[in-house]
């Protein structure tokens, strides 16, 4: 059986809040992205890790969160012009600590439906699973990763590819 | 493009049973690894434990959430203890045939920083209640993974149980 697991491009980011990936080919059947991520910022207010599709800036996301942080565990919904992916790690954690996130977009090259992906956040506050959803019909060409603090920058370690499969 | 998510090695645990299942001189020339883990115990284990690189300090610090089919979810703190614990395993009391499921996804596992990874652990019995981890754990400890270990909590892996290390690369 042919292997269809691969890599499709990575970027391991030391500044800047963003990371976009073009030109996605179509050819496969679903996408993972896995990040391995920590930001700078020292300052007490979320840091968000999330995601657009095709430069998507309008208010066409939506996501529902089930979080646990050692104690209690909750669940939300989130909405907005990005898709929540989780609380990462940032300077205010422990040094060396990187929060590790798996996006996994099913049927992504599809023009009939809405988009939707399962995520798996490691923060270092909080663990967290999000089922997220994009209201759009279009194939997804392009995808940003993003912190939605805009004072927050990738540091040195942060990791992100995107592996594409293939049904067959 | 190059496929790059490999079968490293397969245990299966025989007849006879096993004490543990050990993954070890794992090749340093991957991005990340995934382990899938199938376990049954012989007696009344109920989590197989995981430690890295043979190490047994108090290095390993757990976040967890859990339900079990009815109730509402909790969620669990277990800072540095000496293993990752939360390994679901299905004892030698629950339904024939049934064994627990885990995936492991552990990235930049060769990389001089401390090591984040996640997995869900799962405990389905066709009984009224059954557990369901997902976990975000660290260990505490910056040299690069060369073995893994799972060992039951009592007792031994149960014959089928097995687990198998993937290694993944991004180029």
């Amino acid at each position: 059986m042919p292997g269809t697991y691969e890599p499709i491009a990575t970027s391991s980011p030391t500044s800047g809040n963003s990371v976009t990936f073009n030109s996605i080919s179509s050819s496969y059947t679903d996408l993972i992205i896995v990040s391995s991520i920590r930001t700078d910022k020292t300052s007490a207010s979320s840091d968000t890790y999330a995601l657009r599709f095709n430069g998507d800036t309008n208010s066409n996301y939506s996501a529902v969160i089930m979080r646990g942080d050692g104690s209690s565990a909750t669940s939300f919904k989130s909405s907005g012009t990005t898709m929540f992916c989780g609380e990462v790690a940032d300077n205010n954690n422990t040094s060396g600590i990187f929060s590790p996130n798996i996006v996994s977009i099913t049927n992504y090259s599809n023009s009939t439906t809405y988009k939707t992906a399962i995520i798996q956040n490691g923060g270092n506050n909080y663990l967290e699973r999000c089922a997220g959803l994009w209201r759009s019909t279009s194939a997804i060409n392009s995808i940003t990763l993003m912190m939605n603090n805009s004072a927050s920058s990738f540091v040195s370690g942060t990791t992100i590819t995107i592996y594409g499969i293939k049904a067959a | 493009m190059a496929v790059t998510f490999y079968k490293i090695a397969t245990v299966t645990v025989g007849s006879g049973g096993a004490s543990t299942i050990e993954f070890t001189s794992i090749p340093q020339t991957y991005t990340d690894l995934q382990i899938a883990l199938s376990a049954r115990g012989t007696s009344t284990a109920l989590y197989a434990r995981a430690e890295i690189n043979g190490n047994a300090g108090t290095n390993y610090s757990l976040k967890t959430i859990y339900g079990e089919g009815s109730g509402g979810t909790a969620s669990q703190n277990d800072a540095n203890t000496t293993y990752f614990d939360r390994f679901l395993m299905n004892s030698s009391a629950y339904t024939a045939n049934t064994f627990s499921n885990a995936i492991m996804y552990i990235p930049n596992y060769t990389s001089s920083n401390k090591k984040c990874l996640m997995f869900d652990s799962v405990d389905e019995t066709n009984a009224t209640a059954a557990p369901m981890y997902m976990v975000a754990g660290v260990w505490n400890q910056t040299s690069a993974i060369t073995s893994i270990k799972f060992t039951p909590n009592t007792g031994n892996f149960a014959q089928y149980s097995s687990a198998t290390l993937y290694g993944i690369s991004n180029s």
